[in-house]
C-alpha cells in the first residue's frame, strides 16, 4: 500500500479519531475487565487514564507516519469499536450482576 | 506522509502541529507561569486582602452563621433553576427559599482570605439522581468574618489561572476541549522534535550569537526545548490527566456511568458515609471538636497539620457527615487524609485509607503539577520552566516566520505576514494585556460596581487591540522585511508594567521600600518586582529590535536620510 498518496491533514485526522477511538475502548475494558476482577472502578480508572495519553500519542504516531496504511487504520478502527463493544457488554453484565 | 520517509513526516508534524497549537500554548505556558503566583498576584489586586495567611476558623463561632446566610448565585439560578426544576411538580422554588445540601470552606498556606460555598439543592428535580446544585460561592476575611466583595476580581487565582486551562471560554467547556487539544499536540511536537533533532545532545550546547537571525533563534529554539524537555512534557501530559475523566475521556460519565454509579453506591456502603438524604431533619454537633479530634488523629500518625479543606455532605439531615481534610503544604501529592465524622452526633465514621498504587500515582502526578506545596525555590523554578516554554514557542513561531518570509515575499504570499501577525499578539500581545489589566485594577475605582468585569473588559478588550496592531503593521513583512509592532508593543509592555507598580504606590501607599524593607509584605514585593522586571527585559528587546541605519544608504544619501528606517516602511 505504499503508492497511496494521501494528505498529512488526512492522516492527521485519521490518527487523532483512530487513536481516540482506540484508547476510549481500551480504557473502557480495562476499567470494566479490572471491576469484573474485582478491582475498585477509581483504582481501575486512574489505572486507565495513567496509561490513556502515551497510548494515544503511540497509536497517533503509528498511523499518522506508518508505512502500513490500512493495517495501522484497521486496527485502531475496529479493535477500538470491539474493545468499546465488549466494554458495553461487560458492563452491562457486571450490572445486573449488581456487584 | 507515508510515501516520505518517517523523519520527513515528523519534521512535518512538528512544524505544523507545533504553530497551530503554539498560539494557543503561548497563553497556557505564561499564564501557568503566573498562575505559580496566583494568590500573589491576588494580594496585588485586592489590597484590603494584604494580610498575613490565615489558619481555618473556628466553625462553629463564625463560619456556621456565614453559611447559614448565604443564597444562591442570581445568574446561577437563572441559568440553572429553569433545568434541573420539575414544571410537573409546581412552581420554581423562589432562589432565596433553596435549601443548603453542602457546605465547603478551603484555604492555603498562601490564603489570607477564605473561599467558601454553599451548594443548594433543587427539591423538587427534573431528574432526582443528578447532583442538582445551585451555588453560592464566597470569600471571607477570616479574621472577623467579613465578606470581601465579590465583584473585587481575584485577577491570578480567578483570571490567569483558568485562562491557563480553560480560556476562560465557559461555553460547552469549549477551551478546556481546545488546550486539551494543543497539549496533545505539544507531546507530538516534542516527540517528533526530538526525532528530527538527532544530534540532541550537541544542539544543546550549541548557540551562535554571530550566525543570522534564522539560525540564532533556532539554536534557542533548541536550546529551549530541550533544557526544559522533562518539564514541558510533564506539564502537558499531567495537565491531560487532570481533566482527563471530566472532559478528555469522560468514560465514567457517559458510556459506563451506570457502572460507575453502582460503584458509588457499593463504596459509600463500605465507607458508612451515606449516599443519600434520609430525609430527616438533624441538628449539627460541636465541628470545632471534630476538626481538634482530625488534628489529634494526624499528629498520632506522625503528620501533624492544619485543615485544609472542610466539608458538611447532606446539609440539616440525620444523614450528614463532615468530612476534615489536612493541608496538603508538606507533601507533593494532593492527599488530604481525609477523616468522616457523623454531623449529628461528632461520632467518627471513617478515617480515609492509603490509597492504591495507581490513585497514589494519579494524586503524585497531580500535585506536582498543581503545586500546592510550600517550597518558595522549587515554584520559582516552575516559573522559569514555564517562561522557558514560552521562549521555545515564541522562537519557534520567529523561525517559522524568518525561514519562509522571503520565499513568500517572492511569490506574493500572505502566509509569513498574517503568521507573523498572530505570532506578535500572542507574544507580547498576551504581556500587554496582563499589564493592562493589573494597571486597569489599581486604577478603576475601588467601589465602581462590577470593577472586576470592567478589568476583564480591558484585558479581551487591549489583547484584541495588540492583534489589530500587529495586522495593521505587518505590511513590511510581505516584503521580506520585520514587523514593528514586536518592538512597539515591547515598549507598551515597558510603559504599562512601570505604570502599574507606580499606580499600586499612588493608590495603596505599598511601594517597594515598604513592602521589602519597613512593613514586609513580599506578595506585593514579587508582584511589583515581577512587573519592573518584565518591564526592563521589554525595553532591553525593544532597543534590540530598534531599525538599524542601512550603512549602504549612509553612503549614498543625504545627512537627512541617512538615518532613514529602512528595515520598516
Amino acid at each position: 500500500m505504499k503508492h497511496i498518496i494521501s494528505h498529512p491533514l488526512s492522516n492527521v485526522l485519521a490518527a487523532l479519531l483512530g487513536g481516540y477511538l482506540f484508547t476510549w475502548g481500551f480504557i473502557s475494558l480495562a476499567i470494566t475487565g479490572s471491576v469484573f476482577s474485582g478491582v475498585d472502578f477509581h483504582t481501575a480508572e486512574h489505572g486507565a487514564l495513567l496509561i490513556a495519553f502515551p497510548l494515544y500519542l503511540l497509536m497517533f504516531f503509528w498511523i499518522a507516519v506508518s508505512q502500513r496504511f490500512w493495517l495501522s487504520r484497521a486496527v485502531s478502527f475496529i479493535g477500538g469499536t470491539l474493545m468499546t463493544l465488549s466494554a458495553w457488554y461487560l458492563q452491562a453484565t457486571i450490572v445486573q450482576a449488581g456487584v | 506522509m507515508q510515501t516520505g520517509n518517517t523523519r520527513q513526516a515528523m519534521a512535518w508534524l512538528h512544524t505544523w502541529l507545533g504553530l497551530l497549537a503554539g498560539f494557543v500554548l503561548m497563553v497556557c505556558f505564561f499564564f501557568g507561569s503566573l498562575s505559580v503566583f496566583d494568590r500573589e498576584i491576588d494580594r496585588w489586586a485586592i489590597p484590603e486582602t494584604r494580610f498575613d495567611p490565615q489558619p481555618m476558623p473556628s466553625y462553629d463561632n463564625m463560619l456556621k452563621g456565614i453559611f447559614e446566610k448565604s443564597e444562591p448565585d442570581v445568574a446561577e439560578y437563572n441559568q440553572l433553576m429553569p433545568i434541573y426544576h420539575d414544571p410537573a411538580a409546581g412552581d420554581m422554588t423562589p432562589r432565596t427559599e433553596l435549601p443548603p445540601d453542602e457546605y465547603w470552606a478551603y484555604t492555603t498556606h498562601r490564603d489570607p482570605v477564605l473561599r467558601m460555598g454553599v451548594g443548594f439543592r433543587v427539591p423538587h428535580p427534573a431528574e432526582a439522581d443528578e447532583h442538582n446544585h445551585i451555588h453560592g460561592n464566597l470569600t471571607i476575611d477570616p479574621r472577623d468574618g467579613s465578606l470581601v466583595p465579590d465583584d473585587h476580581l481575584k485577577i491570578g487565582s480567578d483570571w490567569f489561572y483558568p485562562l491557563h486551562y480553560s480560556l476562560n471560554l465557559e461555553w460547552k467547556f469549549i477551551g478546556y476541549y481546545i488546550v486539551g487539544l494543543a497539549a496533545f499536540f505539544m507531546l507530538v511536537a516534542l516527540i517528533s522534535g526530538i526525532w528530527i533533532h538527532r544530534r540532541i545532545f550537541r544542539e544543546f550546547f550549541t548557540f551562535r550569537p554571530a550566525k543570522r537571525a534564522q539560525r540564532k533563534t533556532l539554536d534557542i529554539h533548541n536550546m529551549s526545548g530541550v533544557i526544559a524537555l522533562p518539564f514541558h512534557f510533564f506539564f502537558a501530559i499531567t495537565g491531560l490527566i487532570i481533566f482527563a475523566s471530566f472532559f478528555y475521556f469522560p468514560v465514567n460519565s457517559t458510556m459506563l456511568k451506570p457502572l460507575h454509579e453502582l460503584s458509588e453506591e457499593i463504596e459509600a456502603s463500605h465507607k458508612g458515609l451515606p449516599h443519600d438524604r434520609a430525609g430527616i431533619d438533624a441538628d449539627i454537633a460541636s465541628v470545632d471538636a471534630m476538626i481538634a479530634d482530625a488534628k489529634h488523629r494526624w499528629s498520632e500518625r506522625g503528620m501533624p497539620g492544619e485543615v485544609g479543606f472542610l466539608m458538611v455532605t447532606h446539609v440539616g439531615d440525620l444523614n450528614s457527615y463532615v468530612s476534615i481534610y489536612r493541608a496538603g503544604s508538606d507533601r507533593v501529592a494532593l492527599v488530604g487524609e481525609g477523616i468522616h465524622y457523623k454531623a449529628a452526633t461528632g461520632e467518627l465514621l471513617r478515617e480515609d485509607p492509603p490509597h492504591s498504587f495507581a490513585e497514589g500515582a494519579a494524586e503524585f502526578l497531580t500535585g506536582l503539577h498543581l503545586q500546592h506545596f510550600e517550597h518558595w525555590f522549587l515554584r520559582w523554578l516552575y516559573v522559569f520552566g514555564g517562561l522557558l516554554g514560552c521562549v521555545c514557542i515564541a522562537t519557534g513561531f520567529i523561525f517559522y516566520v524568518e525561514k519562509r518570509k522571503s520565499q513568500h515575499a517572492r511569490a506574493g504570499s500572505q502566509g509569513s505576514r498574517l503568521t507573523d501577525a498572530f505570532a506578535v499578539a500572542t507574544v507580547t500581545g498576551i504581556v500587554v494585556a496582563a499589564c493592562a489589566m493589573l494597571l486597569s485594577n489599581r486604577l478603576i475605582p475601588t467601589d465602581t460596581s462590577g470593577k472586576g468585569d470592567w478589568e476583564k473588559i480591558v484585558f479581551c478588550s487591549v489583547w484584541g487591540l495588540t492583534l489589530l496592531h500587529a495586522l495593521w503593521r505587518s505590511s513590511p513583512v510581505a516584503r521580506a522585511m520585520s514587523n514593528p509592532a514586536w518592538r512597539e508593543q515591547a515598549l507598551t509592555i515597558t510603559v504599562l508594567a512601570v505604570a502599574a507598580v507606580i499606580a499600586n504606590w499612588l493608590t495603596t501607599g505599598d511601594h517597594l521600600i515598604k513592602t521589602l524593607f519597613t512593613e514586609r509584605y513580599l506578595a506585593v514585593a514579587g508582584t511589583d518586582i515581577s512587573l519592573l522586571i518584565t518591564a526592563a527585559i521589554a525595553w532591553v528587546s525593544a532597543r534590540k529590535l530598534a531599525p538599524k541605519p542601512d550603512k549602504s544608504l549612509t553612503r549614498n544619501l543625504s545627512t537627512d536620510t541617512a538615518t532613514r528606517e529602512v528595515g520598516y516602511e
